[in-house]
């Protein structure tokens, strides 16, 4: 749904460093790089971003266009 | 003799060279900085509302796993404290409120959002997404932070991992606690031995009432 707070084997906050990772593997970055600058090096912690996928934001485009509706039909 | 080696230090991660000290003593250390040494979570969190696409139940759950700047000094734990109530008092419990809304673009909001009443506890990382909400979704909660231990709760683990291994030198250990960023990692290891010299002194005078 949306990534953990922490890291489900140790506990170590992940949540804080997801957007740097997306932002960076989107410049064309290696992910495994990445995740050894933010320090991240268990591979617990490491599945919990890497193998993450965020499907709040499939469902948020329903209340997105929700809310589009609203305003087109002036319906508050 | 006894001698202790910092090998490594910051306030997130401490590692320890141990010579000569008993393994079952240096392995108290280890379990008491997991299990012993308090630090603030959220514990009991009041809903005004809440429109998101996230339940009740989830929203609470990753408030409690927010790491908080702990002061062990300005509060008690709950069980100690004469109030005995669920919300606890000003001595036992520290009031976060978070009220956001998303108006006209999808927002997320993140731990920093958070608003303490006392500035020495808050969330230890601004920039852990909390939420994400769509136009219009509210969200307005009070969220109620207590100090607790690691034994009930892995929220209230102050240190996230904490290990003790062997050398080549049999009589050599390594130590290493990393922090969660609630409290400094030395400070755990400090808290960490004061409570077990606190529990063998009361075990001691334990045994010499019950002879």
């Amino acid at each position: 749904m949306i990534i953990p707070v922490r890291c489900f084997s140790c506990g170590t906050v992940v949540a804080d460093k997801l957007e740097t990772l997306e932002s960076r593997t989107s410049n064309g970055e290696s992910p495994a790089d990445i995740l050894n600058d933010l320090g991240v090096t268990r591979y617990c912690c490491r599945r919990m971003l890497l193998s993450n996928s965020n499907v709040i934001d499939q469902i948020i485009q329903y209340h997105e266009s929700l809310h589009d509706k609203r305003v087109e039909f002036d319906f508050s | 003799m006894a001698t202790i080696k910092i090998l490594e230090s910051s306030d997130s991660h401490v590692k320890l060279l141990l010579k000569g000290i008993d393994r079952v003593y240096a392995n108290a250390l280890r379990r008491f900085a997991i299990s012993e040494v308090p630090c603030m979570a959220v514990d009991e969190i009041v809903i005004h509302e809440n429109s998101s696409v996230l339940y009740d139940e989830i929203l609470a759950h990753r408030l409690g796993l927010i790491p908080l700047t702990t002061d062990l000094e300005g509060y008690i734990l709950p069980e100690d404290c004469s109030c005995k109530t669920s919300l606890g008092c000003t001595k036992c419990r520290v009031l976060l409120v978070l009220d956001a809304v998303a108006t006209d673009e999808v927002k997320t909001i993140y731990s920093g959002d958070l608003v303490s009443e006392d500035t020495r506890v808050k969330p230890h990382l601004d920039n852990i997404p909390i939420v994400k909400l769509a136009p219009t979704q509210k969200i307005k909660l009070e969220a109620y932070a207590k100090l607790g231990k690691g034994r009930n709760h892995a929220k209230w683990q102050p240190a996230t991992v904490s290990t003790l291994t062997d050398t080549d030198n049999a009589s050599e250990f390594h130590l290493t606690i990393e922090s969660n960023g609630s409290l400094p990692a030395k400070e755990i290891l400090l808290q960490a031995t004061n409570i077990l010299n606190t529990k063998l002194k009361n075990m001691t005078e334990t045994i010499k009432e019950s002879a």
